[in-house]
């Protein structure tokens, strides 16, 4: 038998609320407490989940580089002095915000597999819309995967045949081409593979009852997302 | 179990099928070969109704894959000539429990199967293994864990003996000989008849779009 520790071992469905939680806790305190609350759940949650760094870089590099030029973007004003220091600092505190949020979200939920993420929907959202996100969230989450390893492949490809040698606009051109094609020869895959092993909008349930951790983490959840009435 | 009568497919304005007859019965063993791109895997992807016929009618159990794609299905299971092109989960465990989880088995049933399946091929010790890390002739083995744990009573093999070892290739034909014994149809396309001789009650080789 495995023995599951970290998020792992925790019902997919609470690490969802914890989720919403944070974000709620995060974006309804004000800034300063926000941050600070922001700081210390990231850490707990790093202590906690002990990422594998490579699983995080990706979304972090895309969603810090637009998170850190946005106030910038937003402080420019057209006329004298041509920044804004008070809109600055607010849009800095917004984009803190949402890179806390998106930190623990990412913390509680890197180990998640797609068909977790769909059980942890589908059990939240009830009825036929929480079944039809769930296998939204469960397509695109297992559909990513799959491109981003047909995509190095194709680069694979393309270095060991020396495509570095064309220029940059026929490798855009190559690479943008076979890609899409690829994209679409995939999302073809994918479905051949579900219509073969039946996909259900209604498959075996993964439930199981609520467990002590994950009782711990739904009410620590709780607490998290009424601090700010807690707290006012 | 499976009928063909008649069946015409055009792909691309090429016709692959033409006019295929074909009648398998309960518990037998067909073996079809045929030249590269001779329609193999197209027949092969008519009977649980990847394809539809262009003519003619395909029907497994007396069911149209086209009148009841699910009970079609769940009856059939198909070994893809690619067999990654068959994983949708992340994990080996997860991936084999895809099939029986959408057939609304219980838990308990579920894991039972896919421990069974994983044991027949050889991979039970690798549950939590992520499916694209495998190599060619494990992937084989996990994708037909995977066929196998929805007890198909029809099993279609698409080049199963490809990048296997002779002990892979030994524990093939145990597991086609297991699926004859349980009265289950396998259909198996190959360009290696000679390993499944001892098993195949029945040659086919499709030629021009039709069977001879």
């Amino acid at each position: 038998m495995r023995i599951h520790r970290g998020p792992a071992a925790v019902d997919p469905r609470v690490l969802l609320t914890a989720q919403v939680a944070v974000a709620i806790a995060i974006f309804a305190h004000p800034p300063r407490t926000a941050l600070v609350l922001g700081g210390v759940l990231v850490a707990g949650l790093y202590l906690w989940t002990r990422p594998d760094w490579s699983h995080l870089r990706g979304p972090l590099r895309i969603a810090g580089g637009f998170l850190t030029v946005a106030p910038l973007v937003a402080a420019v004003q057209l006329t004298p002095p041509g920044i804004d220091l008070d809109g600055l600092v607010r849009a800095a505190v917004a984009s803190a915000r949402v890179l806390l949020v998106l930190l623990c979200g990412l913390l509680l939920s890197w180990s998640q597999s797609p068909r977790r993420m769909r059980i942890a929907v589908s059990g939240i959202i009830p009825g036929r819309p929480g079944r039809l996100a769930g296998v939204g969230v469960w397509v695109l989450a297992t559909f990513v995967p799959h491109l981003r390893a047909e995509a190095h492949t194709l680069h694979r490809a393309w270095l060991l045949r020396c495509g570095f040698r064309r220029s940059t606009v026929q490798r855009l051109t190559t690479l943008g081409r076979v890609t899409l094609s690829a994209l679409i020869e995939r999302a073809e895959v994918l479905i051949r593979a579900l219509l073969l092993r039946c996909l259900s909008w209604r498959p075996t349930s993964s439930d199981r009852p609520l467990m002590a951790g994950d009782v711990a983490v739904l009410l620590l959840s709780v607490v998290v997302a009424a601090s700010p009435l807690l707290w006012s | 179990m499976i009928r063909m009568d008649g069946v015409v497919l055009e792909r691309e304005g090429r016709r692959v099928l033409d006019g295929v007859d074909l009648v398998l019965t309960a518990g037998s063993c067909a073996v079809l070969t045929g030249a590269n791109g001779a329609g193999k895997s197209s027949l092969l992807w008519t009977i649980p109704g990847l394809l539809s016929p262009t003519a003619g009618r395909v029907e497994v159990d007396g069911v149209s894959p086209q009148e009841d794609r699910f009970a079609v299905r769940s009856m059939v299971g198909l070994l893809l000539q690619h067999p990654p092109d068959l994983f949708v989960e992340e994990t080996v465990a997860a991936d084999v429990a895809f099939g029986p989880e959408n057939l609304g088995l219980d838990r308990a049933v579920v894991d039972r199967r896919v421990e069974a399946a994983l044991d027949r091929v050889g991979l039970s010790d690798a549950h939590s293994e992520s499916v694209r890390t495998l190599s060619g002739g494990q992937a084989r083995w996990a994708a037909l864990a995977g066929v196998l744990a929805m007890h198909p009573q029809v099993v279609l093999l698409d080049e199963p003996a490809a990048g296997l070892d002779t002990t892979g290739r030994d524990r093939l034909r145990s597991i086609i000989s297991t699926e004859l014994a349980a009265g289950n149809t396998l259909l198996i396309a190959t360009h290696t008849p000679e390993l499944y001789a001892g098993c195949s009650t029945e040659q086919l080789h499709l030629a021009d779009g039709a069977l001879r």
